[in-house]
């Protein structure tokens, strides 16, 4: 088995390189050696120590036929009953949610690179009035609390809400509260929360590119859009590739926005795998299949960290570089 | 001739201010409309309910305080923002406290196994919050923790811990370590030059991972909501009652989501040059 990336791999590193001292003799060099894994204790206890049990239970639950709100006595050993009925039964919801999260995160992500990097090319020109501003007013709808903006928008969807109104002006009706268009409302609250990050990683990307190299290109007599496929766009690459991926894993652990705005619904419209978590549990009452689900979400979501791990250590140089 | 070529000097120069001027214009639109829901959020929540109702919108209309006064005495949302300010903060001081040994020894030492605790630490902070609600739910129950500020910072702690430890390596790392080895040459011992040498430098350090782990609790939505009821609800929840009360409220609505987010949006400001090291490793986090 090959050696995991290294911890440096990630960011900074330049300390690790540093010489560590010779330790001397005795009890200070016992201390020497265990000192590192002293300073540990206090992290891996708040971290381990809370969510260890409640993950062991999480994969018990999943072999079980138990019901929400009876006592644990009636639960009974099931095998793999609640993962092989989730994967053959007609009336599963699984393979839905996850079709509907890759449509999720494919709609969103390619819309998002797109607008975002048409944005932070134009931010990138010279001479832009007040770049700060905007860069810093593009924080905003990232960092704001997600349940908040799907009440917002929910107010903003409704038929006589502000969305409908100024959609109306240009003739366009959309009745968002229906199973079609549930789906690109959700769709699009996350083009317009998140769009805003890749801006602002993409124009770091676009900032580090040296000018020189930009320059000396242009003197060459390479025009604006052969300089952007083939001097930016290589360099851009694996920024795009870290964002996009981080975007996958927001995605697939998203709740709060779809919870206030449809709820999972109408029907099942917008069941994507945190909803379906959710409503196996206080719908359906099966703990069994809802801990099921749960253990293949957070597979998912480790199979992506990992991917992403590996990536981000690959692209290191060109994420430090990028980042401000 | 000499002029000529003035004049196309001049021209060139009119030309690039226009292109400049039409760019920014581009941009500032673009940036405007980005921002514009969120404008009308903090607009439209200063007007009368039968003005914010009122379709097609009204874009003059009195100004008033009402929703607010709403807001605070009839749902009492300063209770909630109480709960919410207590433990975003206790999260925020546990958090980096107890991560702070494990980002000094993850920076400054290198030892056996160092990249496996490392990944360790990475595969705890992703755990996706809203697959272990049931057994967060049970455990609760057992320690006598349900509805109560402790266990709501107890279970935000297993996210945050390994985000502020990954922060604070950074941090740590830009400090040379040639500055605490010098101080422990003039007599100070590990600590002490720690304490005295590299923790002032580091003040920025503390500073951005607790924004943005306050951030991430107060944010945070799944546990507090399902884990509290009554008495440490805090305030990403209260937009239930909002929903299930009657008929959907608009105007109180408005008042609670300007409430709830401009802490966060001065945030924004406040950490906006480290914005992207902290998502990046935000985005890990559960």
């Amino acid at each position: 088995m090959d050696n995991p990336p290294s911890v440096d791999g990630l960011r900074g590193g330049a300390a690790n390189a540093l010489p560590v001292t010779r330790p001397s003799a005795g009890r200070r060099q016992s201390l020497r050696l265990w000192l590192p894994y002293l300073c540990l204790v206090p992290a891996i206890i708040a971290s381990c120590g809370v969510l260890l049990y409640p993950t062991l239970r999480m994969f018990q639950y999943s072999f079980l036929n138990w019901s929400f709100g009876k006592s644990y006595e009636t639960a009974k050993w099931d095998g793999l009953a609640n993962y092989q009925w989730l994967i053959t039964s007609q009336s599963s919801t699984l393979f839905h949610s996850l079709r509907l999260t890759l449509l999720y995160a494919g709609a969103s992500i390619v819309c998002e690179l797109v607008l975002g990097l048409a944005i932070a090319v134009l931010l990138n020109r010279r001479h832009v009035f007040g770049r700060q501003v905007v860069l810093t007013g593009f924080m905003i709808p990232t960092l704001l609390m997600p349940v908040m903006v799907g009440m917002m928008w929910r107010m903003y969807m409704y038929p006589n809400g502000m969305l409908s109104y100024f959609l109306g002006l240009v003739g366009i009706k959309i009745d968002w509260y229906t199973a079609t268009w549930a789906m690109p409302a959700v769709i699009l609250i996350e083009i317009w929360q998140f769009t805003p990050f890749f801006v602002i990683s993409l124009f770091a990307g676009l900032r580090a590119i040296s000018a020189e190299i930009l320059e000396a290109a242009a003197i060459d007599g390479a025009s604006g859009w052969y300089r952007f496929w083939h001097i930016s766009m290589p360099y851009l690459r694996p920024i795009i590739v870290v964002t996009s991926m981080i975007r996958v894993l927001w995605i697939l652990k998203s709740f709060d926005i779809v919870y206030t705005m449809f709820t999972g619904g109408p029907g099942s419209a917008t069941e994507i795998l945190g909803i379906s978590i959710y409503r196996a549990l206080f719908l359906s009452r099966n703990i069994g299949r809802s801990a099921a689900l749960s253990v293949i979400l957070a597979a998912l979501t480790l199979l992506v960290t990992f991917a992403f791990v590996r990536f981000a250590y690959r692209s290191r140089e060109v994420m430090e570089s990028a980042t401000p | 001739m000499n002029e000529q070529h003035n004049q196309t000097g001049i021209r060139r120069k009119w030309r690039r201010g226009l292109d400049t001027l039409a760019g920014s214009l581009v941009v500032w639109i673009i940036f405007l409309l980005f921002l514009a829901p969120y404008l009308y959020l903090i607009v439209w929540s200063f007007k009368y309910p039968g003005d914010i109702q009122a379709y097609p919108p009204r874009f003059f209309s009195p100004f008033t305080l009402l929703n607010y006064k709403q807001v605070f005495e009839d749902v009492n949302i300063s209770f909630y923002l109480r709960n919410s300010t207590i433990v975003a903060t206790v999260t925020t001081l546990l958090s980096v406290l107890l991560a702070l040994p494990a980002a000094y020894s993850f920076a400054r030492f290198r030892f056996w196994g160092q990249d496996w605790l490392a990944y360790l630490l990475i595969a705890i902070m992703v755990a996706p919050l809203i697959a272990l609600v049931y057994p967060f739910l049970v455990m609760a129950n057992q320690l006598g923790l349900n509805d109560s500020h402790l266990g709501l910072i107890l279970f935000y702690l297993p996210w945050n811990v390994p985000f502020a430890v990954w922060m604070l390596r950074t941090f740590i790392s830009d400090v040379p370590q040639e500055l605490e080895e010098s101080a422990q040459a003039d007599g100070c011992t590990r600590l002490g030059a720690f304490g005295r040498i590299t923790a002032p430098l580091l003040l920025p350090g503390f500073f951005t991972t607790g924004i943005f782990i306050f951030i991430g609790a107060w944010n945070e939505f799944v546990i507090a909501f399902f884990l509290t009821s009554t008495k440490a609800r805090t305030l990403p929840t209260t937009i239930d009652f909002f929903l299930t009360y009657g008929s959907f409220q608009f105007a109180p609505m408005f008042a609670a989501g300007v409430v709830g987010t401009l802490p966060i949006a001065v945030c924004a400001l406040l950490v906006r040059r480290y914005y992207l090291a902290g998502t990046t490793a935000g985005a890990l986090k559960g």
